[in-house]
């Protein structure tokens, strides 16, 4: 299917979710792919697969637990917090690839007044350094109460602190009450290994 | 006090709170969609267990991967533990690590920061790092 066969009223996550993977598909290796149900795509089934795949292609142990930290944490917020939208027919998607470095891409439809909360939550987590994260982090933890879903406000922080790297992400209008919230999360791989570099020396 | 005993699955520990055998245990991954849901019945269990205090209770948490709400129930486990020591009861937590993963090591050392019960580091096969 050519993405510019579709119009965007019509599907607009299916559409997003091509664009996406046209474009990786010229450089990048994709690991895994998904668009439809937010409430299908499951977790720990997709990080398991891959960290079990990525050991047995020996990446390093200490990549291959940030990177599984990132696709649980990233994963489960579609499940927990995209909206399960139904009267369209795929509300969701998750590519998992490799471009030099490994990335989860994930969108799931959230309600149009979220989007300001959302957008000043990851703007004021890219400007942390590593003291300031911790902080907020720990801030969290003791004040910790958990939503009914049995989100903390961890998430987002996890995926910033393991991936070492800022959040890249976009909203893209729906209809007049739901927004596309797509989120792009590449793990760092050069920092790990200068860690690891540091360490042997 | 009744015992508390959990299968280990594909994303949450295994648990053991066994009064009569002396045995409190959490083994394994813990990352299950809804933290909350899964935590309930074992906070509640702890909410009930009123141990006597002429005996010493440690309990051991030997985990290899804690998504982050897990970090948050597995932090509110460790503040009822916090109480029941408040309380008067001999307890403290035996916190294992591989000796090579940074981030459950790092988790433990985050917790001992924040409760204020005996707390001990253990790296596998390596030796104890006390408070």
């Amino acid at each position: 299917m050519n993405v510019s066969d579709l119009k965007i009223s019509e599907d607009l996550v299916l559409v997003s979710f091509l664009e996406h993977k046209d474009a990786l598909l010229k450089t990048d290796r994709i690991l895994f792919s998904f668009c439809g149900e937010n409430t299908m795509v499951k977790a720990d089934e997709v990080a398991q697969e891959i960290e079990t795949f990525l050991l047995n292609q020996g990446v390093s142990k200490k990549i291959v637990r940030a990177f599984f930290s990132i696709l649980i944490e990233g994963i489960q917020n579609v499940r927990l917090h995209g909206e399960p939208v139904t009267k369209y027919e795929r509300n969701a998607f998750v590519i998992v690839g490799q471009k030099g470095d490994y990335f989860l891409t994930t969108a799931n439809m959230v309600k149009i007044d979220q989007v300001e909360k959302i957008t000043a939550k990851i703007k004021l987590l890219n400007q942390f350094n590593y003291n300031e994260v911790k902080e907020h982090y720990m801030n969290i933890l003791t004040e910790g109460s958990m939503s009914k879903k049995g989100g903390a406000g961890l998430g987002l922080i996890t995926l910033y602190s393991k991936s070492k790297n800022k959040l890249e992400f976009e909203f893209k209008p729906v209809d007049h009450e739901y927004s596309l919230f797509v989120l792009k999360t590449t793990l760092n791989t050069m920092s790990y290994e200068k860690n690891d570099l540091r360490r042997d020396a | 006090m009744r015992k508390m005993i959990l299968e280990e699955t594909r994303n949450t520990p295994q648990i053991i709170l066994d009064p009569h055998h002396g045995s409190f245990k959490i083994n394994g991954k813990s990352f299950p969609e809804n933290s909350k849901k899964f935590y309930e019945p074992i906070l509640d269990w702890f909410d009930q267990f009123d141990p006597p205090s002429n005996v010493k209770y440690i309990f051991e948490f030997e985990l290899n991967y804690i998504s982050s709400s897990s970090i948050i129930s597995i932090f509110e486990i460790l503040k009822k533990i916090g109480k029941i020591c408040r309380n008067g009861a001999q307890v403290s937590i035996l916190w294992k690590y591989e000796e090579d993963d940074e981030d459950i090591r790092k988790i433990g050392e985050d917790y001992m920061k924040l409760i204020d019960i005996p707390f001990d580091l253990e790296p596998s096969s390596v030796e104890l790092v006390r408070k």
